[in-house]
Order: structure tokens, then sequence, then C-alpha cells
């Protein structure tokens, strides 16, 4: 049976003494929201955080507001309540997708946003016991200093697996950091860097509080994933799509998000701005299908073979663009996932 | 096993039981072992259906989608339509312990276990001055 290595506990009631703690704890204090994650993490001793700061008792980062003119979710919203929220439909549709798709229901119970947008970096050869890692000599991103996956790399390759950043990426979302010094909203395309072991822009003062995001007026969105098990999975490749489309169908804006094949979620820029213009139409879709796919560069570093992966890119941003176009994809969902929860 | 995904209750396809009462005459009270047995025809019965459909051998667990598609590949170059190891593995097996059982006169060690009885000689070497 694997343990909790030894931690001090805080849990403060407000952001302001959050940050206080933070600032006082240095880099080695770390929030603790929903816990599915960071605590399986330290059992298994890749984090060893000396102070966890519990998230639960703060009010503020539980609001959810929704109007017309933009949202603000509080960074501990759980994901079953996104999941389950009404109004995350049409425009949002995405978020309300990814966060159903992540893991199980008793994990989405507990799961946060914030927390899945911070969430660790993944890769075959990290996310084992110390046991396991120590029989390999450990790797770059704890404990070691060569990279399994590619031994020549001076940079760690584990992979972003969040399900909620591709979508919030698509959507054009941004967040709010806290510190004691002050604060700063941040788009979410710049939080995060390529790199397995410094995946985002947070410093260790800064408490992720709010994801805000604009009026989703007119625009339509949807979040595609790949993995082995329909009920459970990280992903190992997804895509997320939103597009704002005139009264003749013509897109207006779009963008496209290929999420789980590198250290971040990549926003496939060229893809999304070849559709603008134009229908959503046979040629459009392929075109942008196979601009998108391209980006992708997975490695042999989590579930499936990444040839696979790479090769199904193009498929799955076609699913995701026909979908916003209005045809009915529930059939190739169910084959993704083979149960109808997700439908 | 590491990175073996046991399914789920959501991805298990629905599973029909039927129960045959046939006493087996061999087995105490006529009971008879469901364990493995059932277990072993489902892997080769699968792999054939997967032949059935698209014909292509898959000679490993689990059928994945992406070993299908290389089978697949491999029919429309022209090659054999298959996927999976082409041989089992040679493997140096030791020779088999023999342990009597004790109306042979066996006291629970084996006759030709020579890894035991080098201890043994080692024991032998420490009393001996």
């Amino acid at each position: 049976m694997m343990r909790l290595p030894l931690f001090e506990f805080r849990a403060p009631g407000t952001v302001a003494e959050a940050v206080r703690i933070l600032d006082g704890e240095g880099p080695k204090a770390m929030p603790l929201a929903g816990g599915t994650d960071l605590l399986p993490n330290m059992k298994r001793r890749q984090q060893v955080p000396k102070t966890l700061m519990s998230l639960g008792h703060i009010e503020e980062l539980q609001r959810v507001e929704l109007s017309d003119l933009g949202s603000r979710l509080g960074a501990c919203v759980t994901l079953s309540q996104i999941a389950a929220e009404p109004r995350f439909r049409n425009g949002l549709t995405a978020l309300a997708q990814a966060a159903s798709s992540v893991a199980t229901p008793q994990i989405r119970n507990m799961a946060t946003l914030g927390g899945n947008l911070c969430l660790d970096t993944r890769c075959n050869y990290y996310d084992q016991n110390y046991e396991w890692r120590k029989s390999i000599g450990f790797c770059l991103k704890k404990d070691g200093d060569i990279c399994w996956v590619a031994p020549g790399s001076a940079k760690c390759m584990a992979v972003s697996s969040t399900d909620t950043a591709p979508a919030l990426l698509a959507l054009g979302a941004r967040v709010r950091l806290v510190s004691r010094t002050g604060e700063r909203e941040v788009p979410l395309s710049e939080f995060y860097q390529n790199d397995g072991i410094h995946y985002i822009k947070r410093q260790p003062s800064e408490l992720l509080t709010d994801v805000l995001l604009d009026s989703s007026e007119g625009w339509r969105s949807t979040y595609w994933k790949l993995r082995r098990r329909g009920s459970f999975d990280f992903p190992v490749l997804s895509v997320a799509a939103a597009v704002l489309l005139s009264s003749k169908g013509i897109v207006v804006e779009a963008r496209i998000v290929v999420g789980s094949v590198a250290c971040l979620p990549l926003l496939a820029g060229e893809a999304a701005r070849s559709l603008a213009g134009r229908l959503l139409d046979e040629e459009s879709i392929a075109q942008a299908a196979t601009l998108a796919a391209r980006i992708a560069k997975p490695l042999d570093n989590t579930d499936f073979d990444m040839t696979w992966r790479k090769r199904v890119g193009a498929e799955f941003v076609t699913c995701a663009l026909r979908e916003l176009r209005g045809d009915d994809m529930r059939g190739e969902r169910l084959l993704l996932t083979r149960h109808s929860s997700s439908l | 096993m590491l990175e073996y995904k046991s399914p789920t209750p959501l991805d298990m396809p629905e599973v029909v039981t039927e129960l045959i009462e046939d006493p087996d005459p061999r087995g105490p009270f006529g009971a008879k072992e469901v364990g493995q047995g059932p277990l072993l025809p489902v892997m080769p019965a699968v792999a054939n259906a997967v032949y059935d459909a698209v014909g292509v051998r898959i000679d490993e667990v689990p059928i994945t989608p992406e070993k299908v598609m290389k089978a697949l590949a491999e029919k429309r170059a022209g090659r054999e339509p298959r996927f999976g190891p082409d041989h089992f593995p040679p493997v140096n097996w030791p020779e088999a312990l023999r342990v009597p059982p004790p109306w042979e006169g066996g006291d629970g060690n084996a006759l030709n276990d020579v890894q035991r009885e080098r201890p043994r000689a080692r024991e032998e070497k420490v009393l001996a001055p």
C-alpha cells in the first residue's frame, strides 16, 4: 500500500489569506483543490509538497456567474457541476463535453476546473510508483537527469493531458491569477508553455482563482477525445473546435485546438484561418483538418501507438467541424466511447 | 499489465449468462471448475470474428484499432494480412522439479533441486574446522 508522505496542512478561508500563505511558504507549498490527481501523485512521490493548502473553504472560488455578456467560473467549481449545467450549451458546449469526459463520475464530483487546467503533465515513465521509477534511474521530470522518451532531449516531453484546457482555449478563455502583490489576467493561449516540467506560467506565489469567458453569442463549439476506454481514461488525442457562423453559414471566426499530443495544448491557427469566409463544406473541412493534424507531434509516452494517434488527428478535426456545421455525429461519438452516457 | 486497462462496466458489452447443469462425474458432488475454462475460448473467438469481418489476423490481445489498421495496411500492400509476434519467444525452460509425495518417501524437497543443495554444502564447510 502506498501512503502519503508527511506534509503540513493549511486551510485558508479567503483568497487574500491563501496568497499570503503561498507567499510565505514559497515553491514548496501547493494548492489542493479536488486532489484527485495531486494526492495519488504524492503517494507515488511524483509530487512532494511540504505544505498542502486546501482551497475547499474559500467560498469565492466556488462561484459561477453566467450572463449573456460573459461568464466567470471559480477555480473550485467541480467538473460535475460544469457537466450538469444546462446553460453550458451551444456556445459553451465544448467545455461541458470536456468536463463530462474527465475520468469517472466519482472523480468529477471532486475534481475542479482550476485543478484540471493546472493538471500535471503525464508520461509513461513518470506516472509510476517510486520503486518503478527508481528501477530505471528516474527521469528528467522527477529525481533523474534523462528523458526516457527522447534520451537526447534536454527538455521533458511529458504530455499535457487536461481535457478542459483545449475546450477553454477554443472558447478564447482567460484565467485570473492572484498573488500577494497583485493580480493578472492571462489568456489561456499564453498560460501554457512547451516544457513538460514547467508547463504552466503560474508562479508558485500565484493562485488561479477564476476562468473568464467572453460572450459566446452566435458561437458553436465541440470537444472530441481519443482514449482507450470511453468510461475513464486521460485523453491521448483531443480536438476542441469553435466557430462563429454568419446567418448564411459562413465562418466568421474559428478556433481549433489539438490537445494531448505535446507538452501543451496546441492552437491550430493556420487551420482556423483557412476556414474564415468559407462555408463548412467537404473541401474547407478537409483542408482545415489536414492543416490542424500537421501540428500534432505525438511521442511514444502515452497509451496507444503514437503513429496511430498522429494518423487519426485529421479525422478527429473532421468530425468536430462536421458536428459544428450541424451533421448528426452521435454514431461516430458512440464508436469512440462505446457507451451512451457521452451523447 | 502496466498499461493494460481493464474494461469498466460501461466499457463491457452486454453479457448473457446461460447456466448449463451437467454434473461432472470426476468432480466432488458433480462439481466442475468454471474459472479459466470459459475464459480461454473468448480470445480466439474474438480474433476469428475480426478475421471474419475484415479479413486480417491479429495474433495478440488486446485487439486494438491501431493493430487492425496496421494489418489492413499489410493487406493493402499485398503482404500477409497479420499483426502480432511471428513466433513464440524462445524460452530456456529449466528442468522441471521432481518432488515425490510422502507415500513415495518424499520429504518435501525436490530430488533434482541443485540450487537447494548448494547452501547445505556451504554450511558443512563452516562447521568443518
